[in-house]
């Protein structure tokens, strides 16, 4: 077989955790090469997203920010270049920040940063296989426009965000049953909404408006929190917004709300100040598993049916959406959940309550464990654990190294965890793709493998902190 | 392996020939799968696109309606629910019927769920199973893992002829270092325009933006009519109040001046067309401000090199674009492309290889399949000009159209294998690369397929008698007859 080329760091997939993986690896000295299944880089942050809280919950509920490094560069960068919002930090959203930031510049940043750190890119380059001798992976087999080519690394990182290449090298491996697994979406985003004509109905009726994560995160009464928003003079104060009940049960009942989810939106922020409303939970597609093309293809159908009804609705009965109009569709579907690898650590939801720290910390999340998405219009299941004191859990290196197989690392969502610590968030997996990152290039630079390296991380962390994650130091 | 399904007719591309093909398939009654690389139908279209001549050129100089079927049934769709211009009142003069790609992408969706067209998203093509000289199916690669999709003909909507091509079916590619391979481009969208600064802006400097258009003058033939054409321009530039009229506009000066000053690359123009939103709301599309000079996009190597290259270009144009363009001052990216739109790679070796001197001649033939309004003679460069000219190769006989022979669907040395799109048979002076042509190509291979298998015979005997293929054609809108 044609080799396509040599590298120290091979990095599957081109997501968010990849990315940053890539950027991280390239920055610890190795010769790295990113391969991407489509033409362009970003994943879930513009491909299919963004989610709604792509940059957010950088902050725990103390107000301590607890998600720095890549991340942090970026939304900086484009801060200084009018493509984001400053950290949205007013009082009532303790925990529950937002930080966001325009993804069409996301991703030419995404490009340039390639550019600039020297990362070998392969883009259009499905990977089918791995390459192994005994336990060990050398490499990757992709199909593209020029045929079947291997390309050979170092050490692979799995940034597939479904752990293909994991699954496929031997790792064992966890998926929940399609009767519960969290329904994928598809993105879509509109202009033109008078931003004047909404706040005044949401000023005026937000008892009609869903605010119980701000109140769990604030520990604020109910009717503190209805007085504080009905204050809101910019929509940019609100993050996500989302209820809408009396209009949405009237679309029930007339059949004009598909009932697959509940009715909201968030905001995507555009040069020169402008507010598009971004849709990334109007349509919900349930019991697919999206390593299951047969489903996964269903799921691309079916999310574009709702999309089409839930903007009829949005157009026709909320207020300042009447001369909105679609400008972006996102073109596949955002894969909220699929198999978890195993790796020497599985991160738990008594972890993540109990926030704790670990020796070998990569990064810190202060998202809460088991906030899944159902297909209702409930959008989320109730039982969300929220790490302790307002505070934030470690994310141990283990949970990068897969079991069983050599010169292997995994980050994105597939890491290793049970399935309520799932750490699918976007922030998570820009924290675990740089660690693996840094980790992958240091394993090489030392001569030993990934797993090995968690016998002494002292020089990871090192490494990480000078390159801005935050490790130590919060609640 | 394992086998993912069995089917009648097996297309390989969900792009603009590809959605076609499996609509019309389906309509003539065959069991159809249409296989997708990506998540999304529509690829130039929407996913990469559209381009500026998407939804133009329907009609020729006369005015005469030459192309329909499938692409004007999903016009008037569109333009019924307010996703779409208007077909223009005066086809003589301007031929763009602006449609909202993003809407185009969720109507194509409701066309295969209505047409019960088989769908194998994600999923990309990278063999073919044949015997002997048949082709019987194709090998696809995707997250389930490597599987066979089997059928009675295959169609190769590619647009690449990948598929044709590792069927052994000979194609043809310019050599590359004689000839400049037409650039690919990722196309983006701005938002916020102040559309009335810009028109009076075009009403007062209508003289500047002429050089510009320039180019496209002398497309026509003689200096008589270049003559002609400028001073009608001139005209309606001086008296304009409805810009989408003029379907695209170009800043050949300003982009002349911003590279000389380095604020601007040299790859394309700084000009945009009209993307239409709900509620009669209008975007600026631009669709070669990035152009990657001498990319192969059948190298992966290259490839890749080209989507680095094309954000480079884009990210620079839109910088300009807020500064220098009048009305943009505010204006605001509000949609990129997520990879390349290629302009040119293979064609693929059919039974008939369509010449210019077909469509110098307004030829007609037997086994019309539809028609083209292409005037041929400009390729996209990656230069500040965008468009280089060969002399004497514009323009259609008469003022009419030609017409698209089945034979050009046919590929040479396998059987059971049809092409439609980009990559049909074809000289490179006549490369039939636009959109209205591959959605032709693709209905008309789609009902040829579906017939040959009704029939019990191969795409190639169909060649035969195409009397029905054209009668079917005719029934689902396609026009063959009756124009210049």
């Amino acid at each position: 077989m044609e080799i396509f080329g040599e590298y120290d760091v091979v990095v599957v997939g081109g997501g968010t955790s990849g990315v940053a993986a890539a950027i991280a690896s390239a920055r610890t000295g190795a010769n790295t090469i990113l391969i991407e299944r489509l033409g362009c880089l970003g994943g879930q942050m513009n491909v299919s997203g963004p989610p709604g809280f792509a940059y957010a919950n950088m902050f725990n509920g103390k107000g301590e920010q607890v998600i720095a490094g890549i991340m942090e560069e970026t939304h900086h960068r484009l801060l200084k270049d009018g493509h984001a919002l400053p950290h949205l930090l007013p009082d009532f959203r303790a925990g529950y920040t937002f930080s966001y930031v325009d993804p069409d510049w996301w991703g030419f940043l995404m490009f340039e940063m390639m550019t600039e750190n020297d990362v070998k890119l392969l883009l259009h380059s499905l990977a089918v296989e791995v390459i192994k001798e005994g336990d060990a992976v050398k490499g990757v087999i992709v199909e593209n426009t020029s045929g079947r080519q291997a390309v050979l690394g170092k050490v692979i990182i799995d940034c597939t965000g479904e752990g293909d290449i994991c699954v496929r090298a031997g790792a064992p491996y966890e998926k929940i049953g399609k009767d519960q697994i969290q329904p994928h979406t598809l993105s879509f985003t509109a202009d033109g909404v008078d931003w004047g004509i909404f706040l005044k109905y949401m000023t005026e009726n937000p008892e009609e408006f869903d605010w119980q994560r701000l109140i769990n995160r604030t520990g604020w009464t109910k009717e503190r929190m209805i007085e504080r928003v009905r204050k809101i003079k910019e929509i940019t104060e609100l993050g996500e917004v989302m209820g809408f009940f009396s209009l949405r049960d009237k679309g029930l009942k007339t059949g004009e709300w598909h009932g697959f989810s509940g009715v909201g939106f968030f905001l995507m922020p555009r040069e020169g100040g402008i507010i598009q409303a971004h849709f990334q939970h109007s349509s919900q597609v349930g019991e697919v598993d999206p390593t299951d093309v047969r489903e996964l293809t269903y799921a691309e159908i079916e999310c574009r049916r709702q999309v089409v009804i839930a903007w009829k609705f949005f157009k026709k009965y909320v207020p300042g959406f009447k001369n909105a109009y679609i400008t972006r569709v996102c073109s596949e579907v955002r894969i909220r959940e699929s198999g978890r690898v195993i790796g020497d650590y599985i991160l738990t939801t008594e972890d993540v309550g109990e926030a704790r720290k670990f020796k070998d910390t990569i990064g810190k999340s202060s998202f809460p464990a088991a906030s899944h998405h159902t297909v209702g219009t409930a959008t989320l299941k109730k039982g969300a654990v929220y790490p302790k004191d307002k505070g934030s859990h470690d994310i141990p290196y283990r949970c990068l190294v897969p079991k069983n197989v050599e010169n292997l690392l995994v980050a994105g969502k597939a890491v290793s965890t049970d399935r309520d610590a799932y750490l699918r968030y976007l922030m998570q997996t820009m924290v675990t793709g740089q660690a693996a990152g840094v980790a992958a290039a240091l394993s090489i630079k030392k001569g030993i493998t990934p797993r090995q390296l968690e016998k002494d991380v002292s020089e990871l962390q090192a490494i990480l902190l000078k390159q801005g994650a935050i490790l130590y130091g919060t609640h | 392996m394992k086998i993912y399904g069995e089917y009648d007719v097996v297309i390989v591309g969900g792009g603009t020939s590809g959605v076609s093909a499996a609509i019309a398939a389906a309509r003539v009654g065959a069991k159809t799968m249409l296989i997708e690389r990506f998540g999304a139908l529509g690829g130039q279209m929407n996913i990469s696109g559209p381009p500026g001549f998407a939804y133009a050129l329907l009609w020729n100089r006369r005015g005469e309606k030459c192309v329909a079927g499938i692409i004007e049934e999903t016009h008037h769709r569109l333009e019924k629910e307010g996703h779409a211009m208007p077909y223009p009142k005066n086809p003589q003069e301007t031929t763009y019927a602006f449609v909202d790609p993003d809407w185009w992408g969720l109507m194509i969706f409701e066309m295969m769920t209505e047409n019960h067209v088989n769908l194998l998203l994600h999923s990309l093509a990278v063999d073919v199973i044949k015997e002997g000289d048949a082709v019987r199916g194709v090998i696809v690669e995707n997250t389930s893992g490597r599987m066979a999709v089997m059928g009675k003909v295959i169609i190769d909507c590619s647009g690449e002829g990948d598929i044709a091509s590792r069927a052994g079916v000979p194609y043809e590619k310019i050599p590359k270092e004689e000839i400049e391979i037409e650039p690919p481009s990722i196309s983006f969208t701005m938002d916020g325009v102040d559309w009335d600064k810009l028109i009076k802006y075009i009403r007062e400097h209508a003289e500047e933006l002429l050089d510009a258009w320039a180019v496209r003058g002398t497309l026509t033939k003689t200096e008589e009519e270049v003559k002609r054409q400028r001073v009608k321009l001139y005209q309606s530039f001086r008296t304009i109040d409805d810009l989408v009229k003029i379907g695209c506009i170009t800043f050949g000066k300003l982009t002349r001046e911003l590279v000389a000053r380095g604020e601007y690359h040299e790859f394309g123009d700084l000009g945009f067309f009209f993307t239409p939103r709900e509620g009669g709301k209008w975007q600026a599309i631009f669709q070669h401000s990035s152009q990657v000079r001498q990319c192969d996009a059948t190298d992966i190597t290259e490839l890749t090199a080209g989507e680095v290259e094309a954000r480079r270009q884009v990210a620079i144009a839109l910088k300009a674009a807020r500064k220098y363009i009048p009305g943009f001052e505010n204006a605001y990216l509000s949609r990129i492309t997520g990879y390349l739109r290629i302009r040119e790679t293979r064609r693929v070796m059919g039974d008939y290889k369509m010449v210019l001197a077909d469509v110098q001649a307004a030829r007609k033939f037997p086994d019309v399949i539809g028609k083209s309004v292409q005037g041929m003679g400009a390729f996209h460069t990656a230069t500040i000009d965008t468009i280089t000219v060969i002399p004497g190769h514009h323009g259609i006989g008469d003022n009419g159209s030609f017409d698209l022979p089945y034979r050009i669907l046919v590929p040479q040395k396998v059987e059971n294998m049809l092409i439609a799109g980009k990559h049909v048979s074809a000289e490179r002076n006549c490369y039939l690369r636009f959109l209205p042509d591959t959605m032709v190509t693709g209905q008309a291979a789609g009902v040829a397929a579906g017939l040959c298998v009704k029939r019990g015979i191969t795409p190639r005997q169909l060649e035969k008698d195409v009397s029905e293929l054209q009668d079917i054609l005719q029934k689902q809108g396609a026009i063959l007859f009756g124009t210049h």
